[in-house]
């Protein structure tokens, strides 16, 4: 059984400081790392390897190219990977970065299980499964907090705000998980020494078969604006002796009248 | 003439959406339409009528009985074709994610979800959402023919009902069978808690050692008649209190008078769900904790500390 696992690069989101005169975040210098979900995508890959007879084939796509998320997934227990990198993709909206997904995935092929996060760290919105499985013509299950692989079968149980559902697809499925599903071990020194020797790829758009004309029509949305939210907060840190910094804190909270006395 | 189609898997965020659907269609001047589908669709559209709707295009096919995504995005599919809608706004619910993606990708065109506002602007329909989990707003505008748009459930004012008539239009579905099989559905145990309305909010966040000490926060919830709310992960990943009261982007976003925070970081897609309070007061160990950033009032302190003696003097103020 072949998985494909979706992982996308993020920038540091811990690392991001606001320009004082644009409210604009600072991105240049910010590392890129693995997106959180990433991680929960890549364990569950990893104990269905550990059942089952599988491959976990990791794939990413970027700009700058993801090697550092590549490496990641690949000592979070991927067997081998598939990169893209082009500059095309940093502003390309998400049916785009699904159309060139699911180009690889034909491209890797024979795949029963297609894993992605059920919306990336950075945006979330929770797009890019769906219409990947809509490329592909395949079923879609979202929001896994449970897999099982049942013979030719995924059984699921999905979170939803008001209810939790047990659904079941045929193979080959496309699957988005929620952050729930697992708790992701951290790799061992073993884990990350073996990782650079597994077999990795860098694929072209040519190699996927896709014209940079026909990815320009996936510019869709067109950002304005890219804001901090005014912020008029006060930011007073009351480290004195904690008796005190109680009451400062008690006076100033009844001055502003937000606490009834 | 081209359409608004507003669509939800849930009457009630349909409705929500409609009066706010209707202002945006009028500058738009296009029609506002609506999508109803499966049982007692025909008689559910007059309280789509009596919100602005003028056309409610129906179908009471029974694919529709269980939800399924791909089964309900081909239907809106054939609808927007028919209805001529130009424009889909659809609810940020999970399903309704689902649908929306589908749609899109089905349509061709530019997809926005979790849209926390919408606007017209210079003719065009502008809608924001966070970026960069929680720690911006992003403003954008689509620009393929067709659109998608998701809105957070209950972003926008209801509005005063009055009964209006309007058009039903049966729709003849070409539809295919579900591929995924629901076997059991299980309601969430929900708990009574309105996190949102309440005037002083306890959030509280992983700095807690274990559950047994939540007693520490009830006491001081007790003492300033509070409810309690958390962050993520103390909910989903421990369990130590319902999902109910996450606070946050992927939970409850509260306007509270104030909000005390305690033990949590402060990590942006929390941050998103307390900015609206009035007054941010936050508790935590380290220093450099982001909460601190978007706190008006920090204490640096170990929380078992902090916490009771807080508790001490609010109970001596409130009572003298
Ligand atoms: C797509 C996405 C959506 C998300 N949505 C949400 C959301 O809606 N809501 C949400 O909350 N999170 C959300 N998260 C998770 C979020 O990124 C953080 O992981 C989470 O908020 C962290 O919770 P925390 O602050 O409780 O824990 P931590 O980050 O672990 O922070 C614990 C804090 O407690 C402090 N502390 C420890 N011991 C003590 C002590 N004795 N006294 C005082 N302080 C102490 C520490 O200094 C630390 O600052 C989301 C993440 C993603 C990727």
């Amino acid at each position: 059984m072949r998985i494909v696992v979706c992982a996308k690069q993020v920038v540091d989101l811990a690392q991001i400081r606001m320009n004082r005169e644009t409210r604009e975040p600072i991105l240049s210098g910010i590392p890129l790392i693995i997106g959180d979900i990433e991680k929960n995508v890549l364990e569950e890959a990893t104990r269905i390897k550990e059942q089952h007879k599988a491959e976990v084939i990791a794939l990413s796509i970027g700009w700058p190219q993801p090697d550092g998320t590549i490496l990641e997934c690949l000592g979070r227990g991927a067997d081998r990977a598939v990169m893209l990198a082009d500059p095309i993709f940093e502003t390309l909206s998400s049916t785009g970065v699904a159309t060139v997904l699911a180009k690889a995935i034909e491209k890797i092929g024979d795949y029963a299980l297609i894993l992605l996060g059920e919306g990336s760290t950075d945006n979330n919105s929770g797009q890019v499964g769906p219409m990947v499985a809509q490329i592909l013509g395949l079923p879609l299950v979202s929001y896994a907090r449970q897999l099982e692989i049942v013979e030719d079968k995924v059984r699921i149980v999905k979170g939803l705000e008001d209810c939790f559902e047990t659904a079941e697809a045929s193979l080959p499925v496309v699957v988005t998980v929620s952050a729930e599903i697992n708790e992701p071990r951290i790799p061992t020194i073993l884990d990350v020494m073996e990782a650079s020797s597994k077999p990795q790829e860098s694929w072209s758009l040519g190699d996927i078969e896709i014209s940079r004309e026909e990815l320009e029509q996936h510019h869709s949305v067109k950002v304005l604006s890219n804001q901090y939210p005014e912020q008029t907060r006060k930011n007073i840190l009351f480290q004195e002796e904690l008796g005190k910094s109680v009451d400062s804190l008690l006076q100033n909270l009844v001055k502003e009248g937000v606490l009834e006395r | 003439m081209p359409g608004v189609l507003v669509f939800s898997e849930k009457d009630e965020f349909a409705l929500d959406l409609l009066p706010k659907s209707a202002a945006l269609a009028k500058q738009l001047e296009m029609e506002l339409n609506v999508a109803i589908l499966g049982p007692a669709a025909k008689s559910r559209a007059t309280q789509y009528f009596a919100r602005g709707a003028s056309k409610a295009y129906i179908s009471e096919n029974e694919l529709f009985t269980e939800f399924d995504a791909k089964v309900q995005s081909q239907a809106l599919f054939e609808i927007a074709e028919v209805s001529q809608a130009e424009i889909m706004l659809l609810v940020s619910t999970k399903r309704g994610k689902e649908i929306a993606s589908s749609l899109a990708q089905m349509l061709g065109a530019g997809c926005i979800t979790n849209a926390l506002d919408i606007k017209v602007e210079d003719s065009k329909l502008v809608a924001s959402r966070y970026g960069l989990g929680g720690t911006t707003i992003v403003s954008e505008y689509i620009e393929t023919p067709k659109k998608v748009i998701a809105v957070i459930p209950q972003t926008f004012e209801t509005i005063e009902v009055k009964s209006s008539d309007g058009q039903v239009i049966d729709v003849d579905l070409k539809l295919d069978k579900p591929e995924v099989k629901v076997i059991e559905r299980k309601e969430r145990k929900r708990e009574s808690v309105d996190i949102e309305k309440t005037d002083v909010l306890i959030c509280v966040g992983l700095g807690l050692k274990q559950k047994e000490d939540l007693g520490l926060i009830q006491e001081l919830a007790n003492a300033v008649g509070g409810e309690i709310g958390c962050s993520r992960d103390l909910a989903s990943s421990l369990g130590w209190l319902s999902e109910d009261r996450i606070v946050g982007m992927s939970g409850k976003r509260c306007k509270p008078k104030v909000v005390f925070s305690i033990g949590i970081s402060g990590q942006s897609q929390h941050v998103a769900g307390i900015v609206g309070a009035k007054t941010i007061a936050a508790i935590n160990n380290d220093k450099n904790a982001p909460i601190f950033r978007v706190a008006d009032y920090g204490i640096l302190a170990d929380l078992y500390e902090a916490v009771p003696l807080l508790t001490k003097r609010l109970h001596n103020m409130l009572k003298s």
